[in-house]
């Protein structure tokens, strides 16, 4: 059984939808993130998932449970998660108070209390800032303190909203340590919301990308970022090459598709007359300087027309009656002395180009 | 032929096992090293590629994973 659950869930504000037809199951002790632009809906979504909100529509079950339809069933379950917020929130009170409150709340002994804030002060790094003002801290500390007083608490489901946003990198590694370590030591179910692709690679089991208020795939990080299903998805995981055109020709799996008056080869799914995107990664892009003779079944002849070093590889867009960008590594740029103005050769393979469906 | 693939492996063609749509070519190095490749069948088919003949194993810096024991 899935520990959370929402049928056709619905938010709007005003007249404004912010979520439509929300469809998802988190099994326990899962990593589910939540990946997508700025105001696509994820922060409402885990509001709902939390309970904090009501939804406008739909159904939010919590262990098998609606907890929709009644306030005590929302108590007891948000008992048993925890919620991290982008602005970490920290009370007017010493670290140590502030990570402790939570169970001071629940009413536990004070020995019990004092072992678990000492041993989650360690887990995140605080134990030295114990006696200090939280409000006086740095904005990574006091997420580092926000994310200790919700696993103090062990709640069976961690929410967490875009946790290491605005942090530097020193505190983005020290909060993924510390989630690493909950989901490897205490199994906990994570559900949490990044605009950061590499976190969600390195964090999930499995991603589900919004946009504009929809979850519009799902799937684990190899298949969403090898194989997104629509354009929006694709740009957001970093395709940079998106190519409309039409197939205009087949044998068994492998189609030949005109983009711009240029034959792309692909295996893919679709028929002669089919509108389709082209979607190429530029790290999948060999250069050559000569035609050559090799498997790929695509080489385009193209001029270099802009090189863009990002050490320690080299951007390079290429005009080839299409715009091309290619990511290959500055020594093999020094080594075959491309320039801008350049003649070059791009090859890929067909496996590498992957068609989706243009309407 | 100068390429910007970081890798260019010389061998030999093992063996040639064509599929529906593709085929897989396995690559012997001068060390002995095995290098399996799989691309179109009409592109074993335009390198005329049988056992013996000898090829390069071409692979991107980006496309090479690596593991530890």
């Amino acid at each position: 059984m899935s520990i959370l659950e929402t049928v056709n869930l619905h938010q709007r504000f005003g007249e404004h939808v912010i979520l439509s037809d929300v469809n998802l199951k988190i099994e326990s002790s899962e990593v589910f993130v939540l990946i997508g632009p700025t105001g696509a809906g994820k922060t409402t979504l885990l509001r709902l998932l939390d309970l904090l909100d009501r939804p406008a529509s739909g159904r939010v079950y919590f262990d098998g449970t609606d907890v929709t339809v009644s306030k005590s069933y929302r108590q007891t379950a948000r008992r048993r998660m925890s919620f991290v917020q982008q602005k970490p929130l920290v009370f007017t009170m010493s670290v140590y108070d502030n990570i402790a409150c939570g169970l001071r709340w629940r009413q536990e002994n004070p020995e019990t209390i004092r072992q678990k804030v000492v041993t989650v002060m360690q887990l995140v790094g605080m134990q030295d800032y114990r006696d200090r003002k939280a409000k006086t801290l740095s904005g990574g500390e006091m997420q580092r303190v926000a994310l200790a007083r919700a696993l103090v608490t062990e709640p069976e489901v961690l929410l967490l909203d875009e946790p290491t946003a605005n942090l530097d990198p020193i505190s983005v590694s020290g909060v993924e340590e510390t989630l690493a370590h909950t989901i490897a030591e205490k199994k906990t179910t994570i559900v949490m919301s990044t605009h950061d692709m590499a976190q969600g690679q390195r964090l999930a089991d499995r991603i589900g990308v919004m946009v504009n208020g929809r979850l519009v795939q799902f799937g684990t990080p190899k298949e969403v970022f090898i194989a997104p299903q629509t354009r929006e998805v694709a740009e957001f995981v970093g395709v940079e090459n998106i190519l409309p055109g039409i197939v205009s020709g087949r044998d068994s799996d492998l189609v030949t598709i005109d983009v711009n008056q240029n034959i792309i080869e692909s295996i893919s799914v679709y028929q002669p007359g089919e509108k389709v995107f082209v979607l190429i990664r530029p790290e999948d892009i060999t250069l050559m300087l000569g035609p050559g003779l090799s498997s790929a079944r695509n080489t385009f002849m193209g001029k270099i027309i802009k090189m863009i070093s990002v050490e320690p590889l080299v951007r390079i867009e290429i005009d080839c009656g299409f715009p091309l960008l290619v990511l290959i590594t500055r020594r093999s740029s020094e080594e075959m002395g491309l320039t801008i103005g350049k003649s070059v050769y791009c090859s890929l393979k067909a496996s590498a180009i992957r068609v989706i469906k243009r309407w | 032929m100068k390429i910007s693939a970081r890798n260019i492996l010389k061998g030999k063609v093992k063996s040639v096992k064509p599929g529906v749509v593709n085929t897989e070519v396995v690559i012997e190095l001068s060390g002995g090293e095995i290098v399996t490749s799989i691309i179109t069948k009409e592109s074993a088919e335009g390198l005329s590629l049988a056992p013996g003949k000898d090829v390069y194993a071409v692979i991107k810096a980006s496309n090479v994973m690596i593991a530890i024991d």
